[in-house]
């Protein structure tokens, strides 16, 4: 006979063997990033007790994972009550949760080590034990805190459109527009606008506000130009989450009658309301010294009177 | 010599023009009488027909009688620098001149306190000041700080002269002057010299020396803010507040000097007030001129550097334009030549130093003059510089407020003793018994409860007659 027939059950049993290796390499394998990187992904419930029923929640990372933190509604009491988690010292929040928008994601690249607040941001029912939650980030996690995470990081482009490029003495608005590398908006994302400016005699960049783009991704502020002569303007969204930095700078013509400045200094009002009442005392300290000065000369009297009613008696 | 003679030499001279009135003090009297009361005739008419009367106009609103305002409350200083700043650092030749300084004050005070008032054109709108004042006008905080200091100047100097009216009262009691004796009795509240009572006045002088410097340091300030924290040029200056403390004090140091001399003379004080006085007042005042040329110049200098506009404009009337004579009488005349004439020293003699004191004053209200008015001429808009002459009323008025301060000085003069008697004795007591204590009668220095600085003590003379009553009682 011929040997073909023994070697079919032996390459069968290979194949076998690496098919369920393969299967359950797979089955095993944590769900990787689509560049490479673990995400972690982390469904946690907001119960009438906290964060997954207990009030000091915390959750532990490794540095550089791409963390996916799904918050549940599964409160039981307070129907009405609605949530925004955010993550401090990440700069992240979630939409509002509430019993008819159940769920709402969070996403970012734990870049930074140490522990961080879970917080709600609102004045909720349940406020006192959802203000103790904890994001813990080791140090050291598998796909570090260099390349790594910058790879996982979805680029953004920020595009900067002024209402008018030639001001002659009034504001102008700008338009800060952020969005992914797919073209969508970038929403809740900070973007912060500045205009090249000179502090005597060294460049540098004044800031002239802070705005938080809408769903669709755009962000706008009104820039009151002080000087003459062409500006450069520049937004800059410094990255969140996981999206990535991303800045644009336009020039704009200032001519004509323009302010002095744009931003008004700060108002003194609350000292000029205490101020009174610290004048009101120091003047009534010196009458009060005053009042003991007089005090002193009426007992001269009564003292005088007193011997001389003493001298009389003894007379 | 001894004490007691030198007290009975001191009670008869400084007491005797209480006792005796000459023909000459009527006369003298009458004719500031006159002075005064022609002013208030033309504070009359000013009354009748209005600011019109006076040089004052729409740009120029301020004259005379601010530039009498800020004179009269800087010589005020005198009482606070001499009486309480010396008391307290325990200067032993201020004795003979505490009262004639308090005196200053009290007197200066109330005729400036007047000047705003006429200045006001309506007087019946004075109450208006406190019905509707707002806290944040310095003129309010100048409504406070000039009540609260006149209030605590004449504290200060009734108390000290508690003892003295004593003697006054022990002098008159069983003569004809029933009106007198009955004043010093009211005056003097009973004072027997009691441990009790020198116990009380010793703390009430000690409390009111120390109060009376803030307080008299923030009038000036809060006076020098009326025009500082306004944007005009020549007034928008952060230094005005102690410019105007220093000019005061300045101003205030040669009118007690100008003073002293002029009772000096007239009332033979000669063996009271020596010298010394005039010697450490006058180098005071030496010490004071380079602080005043120094901010003078600081403030000056800035001005003419940076030659802002309006600024400029200012420094070009005030140094070459129609203010210019005012302006170098006052820098020449009223700082540069007094400070070489207490500064050299063959002319640091009593007539160089009470020379020296005038000019000052004169210098010194022409100084105010100049920060005042030509602050106001300067335009504002594009029009010619506005011009101030005073009328008759104004110069009648500011006249007749001098004459009032002397006429409130001489009826002072009149009715108290113009020397702290008591005090000088003290002096004397503590001369003697530092000079050879075992010769002297040991004298109780009763001090101040704490680490606080020593306070005026009795005579041991009137401590002695209060141990000659406890005796017989």
């Amino acid at each position: 006979m011929r040997r073909q027939p023994r070697l079919l059950p032996a390459f069968l049993s290979i194949a076998m063997g690496l098919a369920i290796t393969s299967a359950g390499w797979l089955v095993s394998a944590p769900p990787a990033h689509a560049d490479g990187n673990e995400v972690e992904k982390i469904r946690v419930e907001i119960t009438d007790n906290g964060f997954n029923n207990d009030p000091d929640f915390t959750i532990e990372v490794a540095q550089g994972a791409v963390v996916e933190i799904t918050f549940v509604w599964a409160q039981t009491m307070d129907l009405d009550d609605e949530h925004v988690i955010v993550l401090k010292g990440y700069g992240v929040e979630t939409d509002k949760i509430t019993y008819f928008n159940k769920e709402s994601t969070l996403k970012f690249i734990a870049d930074k080590p140490g522990s961080f607040e879970l917080t709600c941001d609102v004045d909720c029912e349940i406020h006192d034990v959802l203000r103790r939650g904890h994001l813990k980030v080791g140090a050291g996690g598998s796909a570090g805190s260099g390349g790594g995470s910058a790879s996982a990081l979805t680029k953004t482009a920020l595009s900067l459109t002024p209402s008018a490029w030639s001001v002659t003495s009034g504001p102008v608005i700008l338009t800060a527009s952020l969005k992914d590398a797919e073209g969508a908006g970038v929403p809740k994302a900070e973007v912060r606008f500045f205009v090249e400016a000179d502090f005597a005699g060294t460049k540098g960049l004044r800031e002239v506000g802070i705005a938080d783009t809408d769903s669709t991704g755009m962000a706008q502020v009104v820039f009151q130009p002080t000087t003459e002569g062409t500006q450069r303007v520049l937004a800059r969204f410094e990255g969140v989450g996981l999206y990535a930095e991303s800045e644009q700078s336009v020039e704009v013509e200032a001519v004509g009658d323009l302010p002095t400045y744009s931003i008004a200094p700060a108002s003194l009002e609350a000292l000029r309301a205490r101020a009174p009442f610290v004048v009101a005392a120091a003047v009534l300290a010196v009458w009060t010294a005053y009042g003991f000065a007089v005090y002193q000369a009426i007992r001269i009297v009564r003292s005088g009177s007193a011997r001389a009613a003493e001298t009389g008696r003894k007379g | 010599m001894t004490t007691s003679s030198r007290s009975e030499r001191l009670e008869e001279t400084v007491f005797h023009p209480l006792r005796h009135t000459s023909r000459a003090w009527y006369v003298w009297a009458g004719f500031l009488a006159v002075v005064v009361v022609w002013g208030i005739f033309a504070y009359a008419v000013q009354l009748r027909r209005g600011l019109v009367e006076t040089g004052m106009r729409n740009e120029v609103i301020w004259g005379f009688y601010i530039t009498n305002f800020v004179f009269f409350i800087g010589i005020s200083h005198a009482g606070t620098l001499i009486s309480a700043i010396l008391r307290v650092s325990q200067a032993e030749w201020r004795r003979p001149v505490t009262r004639m300084a308090e005196v200053i004050t009290a007197v200066a005070l109330m005729i400036g306190a007047i000047m705003p008032m006429v200045d006001l054109g309506r007087p019946d709108r004075i109450p208006n000041l406190i019905l509707h004042g707002r806290l944040g006008s310095p003129v309010i905080w100048d409504l406070i700080s000039i009540t609260t200091y006149l209030t605590g100047s004449l504290i200060y100097l009734y108390l000290p002269m508690i003892p003295d009216l004593a003697r006054c009262r022990d002098m008159f009691s069983g003569t004809a002057h029933r009106l007198r004796w009955k004043l010093y009795s009211v005056l003097s509240l009973g004072w027997q010299d009691t441990k009790e009572q020198r116990r009380r006045l010793e703390r009430g002088i000690g409390v009111m020396m120390i109060v009376i410097i803030p307080v008299a340091v923030s009038v000036h300030t809060v006076v020098s803010w009326i025009f500082s924290m306004t944007m005009r040029s020549g007034w928008n200056s952060t230094i005005f507040g102690p410019y105007f403390v220093v000019g005061a004090i300045f101003s205030g140091t040669a009118g007690i000097i100008t003073v002293m001399a002029i009772f000096r003379k007239l009332f033979h004080l000669e063996e009271y007030i020596t010298e010394k006085q005039f010697r450490n007042l006058g180098l005071l005042l030496l010490a004071l001129a380079a602080m005043y040329f120094y901010f003078t110049l600081s403030e000056y200098l800035t001005l003419a550097y940076k030659e802002e506009e309006s600024e400029g404009a200012l420094m070009r009337e005030l140094m070459l334009g129609r203010y210019a004579l005012a302006f170098w009488t006052f820098a020449i005349g009223g700082t540069i030549v007094p400070a070489l004439l207490l500064a050299l020293r063959p002319t640091r003699t009593i007539p160089g130093i009470v020379v020296a004191s005038v000019l000052v004053n004169i210098g010194m209200w022409l100084k105010r003059f100049v920060i005042v008015v030509p602050s106001l001429g300067l335009p504002l808009m594009p029009a010619d510089w506005a011009v101030y002459r005073p009328s008759w009323v104004e110069i009648s008025i500011t006249v007749a407020a001098f004459a009032g301060f002397a006429l409130l000085f001489t009826l002072f003069a009149k009715l108290f003793p113009i020397i702290s008697v008591w005090e000088v004795e003290e002096g004397w007591e503590r001369e003697t018994a530092g000079a050879s204590p075992a010769e002297s009668v040991p004298v109780p220095v009763p001090q101040v409860a704490g680490s606080g600085p020593r306070v005026p003590v009795m005579p041991a003379r009137l401590a002695t007659e209060s141990l000659e009553v406890e005796r017989d009682a």
